[in-house]
């Protein structure tokens, strides 16, 4: 575990969901800061999640204007200071757009190292082979100036994900992982999934109001 | 590959599914929370032969541009969110004027005025009753799932081409936003003949004329009463509902998009308790299902109408039933979101005033 983790991918890819996981993982090892970067979508954001960050005791750091009456893409923050306190896990927006804000920090992110996690969900139509899901991941890349270390191999289908989605979805992990030359770091299942596979398990965080 | 399901945003499906229903003109202005049909647009249109995207100075000109498009006889789209499509019903009047056909996504936020970005269905009359000046409708859809977000913006094209009207596609900022699987729907690719349109035809026939200005006051009656004639017919064949468990149900819980799946869960909570609930679902808001609530009235003792919104649909639903049972009505607005407990505690008080005989 490095001190600084970033979270990219492609929009809707399970970025937020993954981070709120890891960040109660590494909880476990001590202290963590979660830090909400998206600057491009105020629906379904990191900082939604913060009564799972009060009560696993999660410090969490979001634009000052995040879900007030001023939703603004402006980040308030300055990561070498929050970096001070504790190890941080940086939750950026989707695609190429999301990924441009921690671009800022490129120069000071090489010289501390850093780890970046590519999320991605094989059954998203723009991220539907290992070939799409390489041009966002140079994308994003190109977007943030830093490199990604590992692929979070995400694939699912919502409330209707099986193991059958989550097999597709390795198969296609590891031709994206020989295709960009990255590892992949784990495979996530959700954790209604009844599974003796080697998953990550993931709590699901984000329902439908409607959902019993 | 038309079989698979894939995960998407509500945005993402009905912009995929248009360009797969024909679409080959998008224009369009970001306003949350539809902004992701423009980015999604923006995307894949280049790819398409044929595709035109195109971020216009503002929702004035984007659906001035569909005018133009859809008098050329091509499928063309525009979205917003609320303010946005206040902006568009001056063009949408013209569209409608014309007898063009169009599709116009409307993914509701909340009003007036600016308001808030978060999900609202306060919209409804706008929609149905004052989308522009003058004596037109417009088919309105109003989709409850990612999947309906795509099967409802081939239909949409589909009617719209048929009986010449702009159709709109009521969505709201829950639907555009949350994801759940979706299987595209398959798409004959043939589109119906257009003598209509004004196209390029190297003389071959007199010009056509896509005009919506009538100064003779016999002329432009004759145009409205032709257009309502064909409404009569647009009743008889599109008005479209959904029940759920209506069959013995004391209590008919309405409510249309988002709102009826909250009244689904609600509903099944209020049979678990053994309360005669059930649930209708106005699918096409224009045309209104009129006939679909009127078969209800033979078990129905009152019904109740559940909004993001002060109750804009109240009225029809009196309409329907012909004032023959209370309508009673819950909601709320700004963003906020009826939950279903609560939904379930407005049917409990009912029951209980059926049980002491007070309806």
């Amino acid at each position: 575990m490095k001190h600084i983790t970033v979270i990219t991918g492609h929009y809707g890819s399970g970025k937020t969901t993954f981070a709120a996981n890891l960040a109660a993982q590494y909880r476990r090892q001590g202290a963590v800061r979660i830090v909400d970067m998206d600057t491009v979508n105020p629906y379904y954001r990191t900082a939604d999640l913060s009564a799972f960050f009060e009560e696993n005791d999660i410090a969490m750091t979001a634009p000052m204007y995040a879900r007030s009456n001023l939703d603004i893409p402006s980040l308030d923050y300055d990561i070498p200071t929050l970096a001070e306190q504790s190890p941080l896990i940086i939750d950026l927006g989707g695609d190429d757009a999301g990924a441009y804000p921690v671009g800022k920090y490129a120069a000071y992110l090489d010289s501390t190292g850093y780890d970046m996690y590519y999320a991605v969900n094989f059954c998203r139509l723009l991220t539907h082979t290992p070939e799409e899901a390489l041009d966002i991941l140079r994308e994003v890349e190109s977007a943030s100036r830093l490199r990604a270390t590992a692929i979070v191999n995400n694939t699912n289908l919502g409330r209707e994900t099986t193991e059958d989605t989550i097999v597709k979805g390795e198969a296609l992990a590891g031709r994206l992982s020989e295709m960009a030359e990255l590892p992949v770091l784990c495979t996530t299942a959700p954790d209604f999934l009844a599974t003796d596979g080697d998953y990550c398990k993931v709590k699901i965080l984000i329902k439908n109001i409607w959902e019993e | 590959m038309a079989e698979e399901r894939v995960l998407m945003k509500g945005n993402e499906a009905l912009a995929e599914a248009a360009i797969r229903a024909g679409c080959r003109c998008y224009f369009g202005y970001p306003i949350t929370p539809q902004t992701e049909i423009a980015a999604y647009m923006s995307k894949r249109m280049p790819k398409i032969e044929g595709g035109v995207f195109l971020q216009a100075e503002s929702e004035i000109a984007a659906i001035n541009m569909v005018y133009g498009a859809a008098a050329s006889g091509v499928r063309a789209m525009t979205s917003s969110s609320s303010p946005g499509v206040s902006l568009k019903s001056e063009g949408i009047s013209y569209i409608a004027g014309c007898d063009l056909p169009c599709v116009i996504v409307n993914v509701q936020r909340g009003g007036p005025g600016l308001g808030g970005i978060q999900p609202s269905q306060s919209d409804y009359y706008m929609a149905t009753k004052a989308g522009g000046h003058g004596d037109f409708h417009l088919l309105v859809f109003a989709p409850a799932s990612v999947q309906d977000m795509a099967d409802f913006a081939v239909w949409a094209f589909e009617s719209a081409d048929k009986y010449r009207m702009p159709a709109m596609i009521l969505s709201d900022g829950l639907l555009g936003q949350m994801m759940e699987p979706v299987v595209f729907p398959e798409i004959s690719s043939a589109q119906p003949e257009k003598p209509w349109a004004a196209v390029g035809h190297n003389n071959a026939r007199p010009h056509n004329i896509i005009n919506s200005l009538y100064l003779q006051p016999d002329e432009l009656e004759a145009s409205n009463i032709q257009r309502f004639e064909r409404y009569e017919v647009v009743k008889r064949e599109m008005a479209s509902a959904q029940t759920y468990l209506t069959e013995d149900a004391e209590i008919i819980v309405t409510g249309y998009g988002a709102t009826s799946r909250i009244i689904r869960s609600a509903v099944n909570a209020a049979r678990k308790e053994g309360i005669k609930a059930g649930m209708l679902r106005p699918v096409t808001l224009w045309p209104f299902p009129e006939q679909a609530y009127k078969d209800t009235l033979s078990t129905a003792k009152v019904y109740l109408d559940v909004e993001m919104s002060m109750g804009q649909m109240v009225n029809d639903v009196k309409l329907a039933i012909e004032c023959k049972r209370p309508v009673h009505f819950f909601g709320h607005t700004g963003g906020i979101i009826p939950t279903p407990a609560e939904v379930l505690a407005q049917i409990k008080a009912l029951d209980e005033k059926i049980r002491k005989g007070d309806i």
